[in-house]
């Protein structure tokens, strides 16, 4: 069956996000040949200069679909304009990032579209005429894959886990532009504001400290903090759940709501590593990781691991440091 | 004005044990041991569904799951918390449904019952898809708005203010017509435990148990294989004592010139 894929390209504040280049490499991973095709669609407000650029960076053919109304995101004209393409051009799969906006419509979409929709996707596996979707379950633990047989699917992308698109494009594709016409006045959307700014210590780290629940204490974190003491150029993030019970500011959230990093040594410490945690850091340069649970899914992603309780584990190390630097 | 909050049951593994797949590798194990509790993000659902109810009075919250007979407990979990009434959609002993068919459930029996706002988890922890919720609005022909991390309720105007959580420290400020669906973040409130005299009542109650119907449609993803994760990189486990693991890592990090 020839594949007709659509790559759903999404921006914020004029820029392309890198999940949306990760869901066109996942696009050319399951599509083959030349019978294949994989077409990108763009929604924003005046979209022409980004969607010629587009077209020259992928080589690709582009749908602009101008939305006007600053380019915010809306659901319901999202799903409708993704609906009408459908019908239109007969796509076979739809290709997003599963970024909060892909999550938001992709669901309600595949409804729609009576399509099969698949979130959380890490890897796409080709086995003659069937697509297989690797993705995580239970908290990183276990993967789980999924062969699908719908005559239409929705594949969501977990970001970080395919390499940005980067090949080389001989020729620039074509960008056909449209007006929204649709109506979408069930939801109103009154604008964006940003909550706090973005941690400029998390960025220009190169060394990111990171604390999960095996942290235990909230007192505990004074250990965190003196193992971050132990480098120059250290910053201290976190996971969700920290940030929930208030014990880290949101700001040093490592994951998809949070910062993505990529320092030169990450160290996780109590970090069980779920998906949403793991998209944030998994490229990073040196991944360390001390955990209590051997077989905790932040383990798959280090390069050194440490089975020990974070909070005996880190004042043994601050002493080991302290005589081997003497030495 | 009606509240109907979804919440899942999802089993609770020990942090340090192994989840083991079973025979047929399409799930896990479950056995007499395994504990199950409420899902996480559904709780924060409840607890917005109350906070809601503590500015309006007249509101009636029911609670719904999905689910094997075990599931109730998670029902009365949310009537414990304060949630009014109960409603039980009751599954085969399978754990493992397509969002879709949950979604078409609920659909299901709450076409008819006309709540205004629909409150459930971002995600679930054992699946961690975030589908059923964006479904359902779909199948209701409700708009809706997933990742919520601040709400406004405004019965008299029928509309909820909501702020989605987007990447980077951005909120989305949306306004939307009731009925409405919202998936709800972790960290929109502080989910409080069920009090005793809740319990009590939660325990008595006869909570609306409907036989969920056979599966309306093949599911369209035929084939599940479950195995562990593969390692992404060396995943060099060092061996000794606490303190041997320490020098051995302060090793590696001078090699890496990490450590100067």
């Amino acid at each position: 069956m020839t594949k007709k894929t659509a790559v759903i390209f999404e921006s914020f504040e004029g820029k392309f996000r890198t999940a949306s280049w990760e869901a066109l490499t996942c696009a050319c991973d399951f599509s083959s040949g030349d019978a294949d095709e994989i077409a990108l669609v763009l929604l924003d407000e005046k979209p022409e200069a980004l969607a010629q650029a587009l077209a020259r960076q992928s080589g690709r053919s582009v749908i602009a679909v101008d939305t006007g109304k600053g380019g915010l995101y809306h659901s319901e004209r999202t799903k409708t304009i993704l609906t009408d393409l459908f019908r239109e051009k007969g796509f076979t799969h739809f290709c997003l990032a599963g970024t909060t906006q892909g999550l938001d419509y992709g669901p309600g979409l595949a409804v729609r579209l009576q399509a099969e929709c698949i979130t959380g996707v890490e890897k796409v596996l080709s086995e003659g005429d069937r697509l297989s979707f690797m993705r995580s379950v239970y908290g990183g633990k276990i993967m789980e894959k999924r062969a699908v047989q719908a005559p239409v699917t929705i594949i969501v992308t977990q970001p970080g886990t395919f390499k940005p698109f980067s090949e080389s494009v001989s020729s620039p594709g074509t960008v056909d532009l449209r007006e929204d016409t649709t109506p979408g006045d069930t939801i109103r959307h009154l604008g964006i504001k940003q909550v706090q700014k973005t941690n400029s210590a998390l960025a220009e780290a190169s060394i990111i400290v990171s604390v999960g629940r095996g942290v235990k204490e909230e007192e505990n974190l004074a250990l965190v903090q003196g193992l971050a003491a132990v480098f120059t150029k250290s910053a201290v993030g976190g996971s969700r759940p920290l940030c929930d019970l208030g014990w880290l500011e949101y700001k040093q959230q490592v994951g998809i709501t949070g910062a993505t990093v990529t320092p030169d040594l990450y160290l996780a410490c109590g970090i069980s590593g779920a998906a949403q945690h793991i998209s944030g850091m998994r490229n990073s340069g040196f991944i360390v990781a001390i955990n209590i649970d051997p077989k905790a899914a932040i383990f798959n992603y280090a390069d050194v691991c440490i089975v020990e309780d974070m909070t005996t584990f880190i004042p043994t190390f601050i002493a080991t440091a302290e005589k081997l630097k003497h030495n | 004005m009606k509240i109907l909050v979804c919440v899942k049951q999802v089993p609770e593994f020990d942090p340090e044990a192994e989840i083991k797949i079973n025979e047929s590798r399409q799930g896990i194990v479950f056995d007499h041991l395994t504990a199950f509790r409420m899902n996480r993000f559904d709780e924060y659902a409840v607890e917005e569904a109350l906070l809601i109810k503590k500015q309006f009075p007249d509101i009636t919250i029911d609670a719904l799951t999905v689910g094997p007979e075990s599931a109730a407990a998670v029902v009365r979990r949310a009537m414990g918390m304060g949630a009014d009434h109960g409603i039980h959609i009751l599954t085969g002993e399978d754990r493992l449904f397509p969002a879709d068919q949950v979604a078409r459930w609920i659909a299901d029996i709450t076409q008819t019952r006309e709540y205004d706002l629909i409150l459930t988890g971002v995600m679930s922890e054992d699946q961690m898809q975030g589908q059923v919720g964006p479904m359902l609005a779909e199948y209701l022909g409700i708009p809706g708005a997933t990742s919520v991390i601040a709400e406004s309720t405004r019965p008299d105007q029928g509309t909820v203010a909501a702020e989605r959580e987007i990447e980077g420290g951005y909120r989305e400020l949306l306004e939307l017509n009731l009925p409405a669906l919202l998936t709800v973040q972790s960290g929109i409130n502080t989910p409080r435990y069920p009090s005793l005299s809740n319990v009590m009542r939660a325990k008595r109650a006869r909570l609306e148990t409907v036989e969920a119907g056979t599966l309306t449609s093949q599911p369209a993803t035929t084939i599940t294989d479950l195995h562990y994760p593969e390692k992404t990189r060396a995943a060099e486990v060092l061996p000794g004592t606490q303190e041997e693991k320490a020098a051995q890592l302060f090793r590696i990090l001078q090699e890496k010139a990490i450590i100067p």
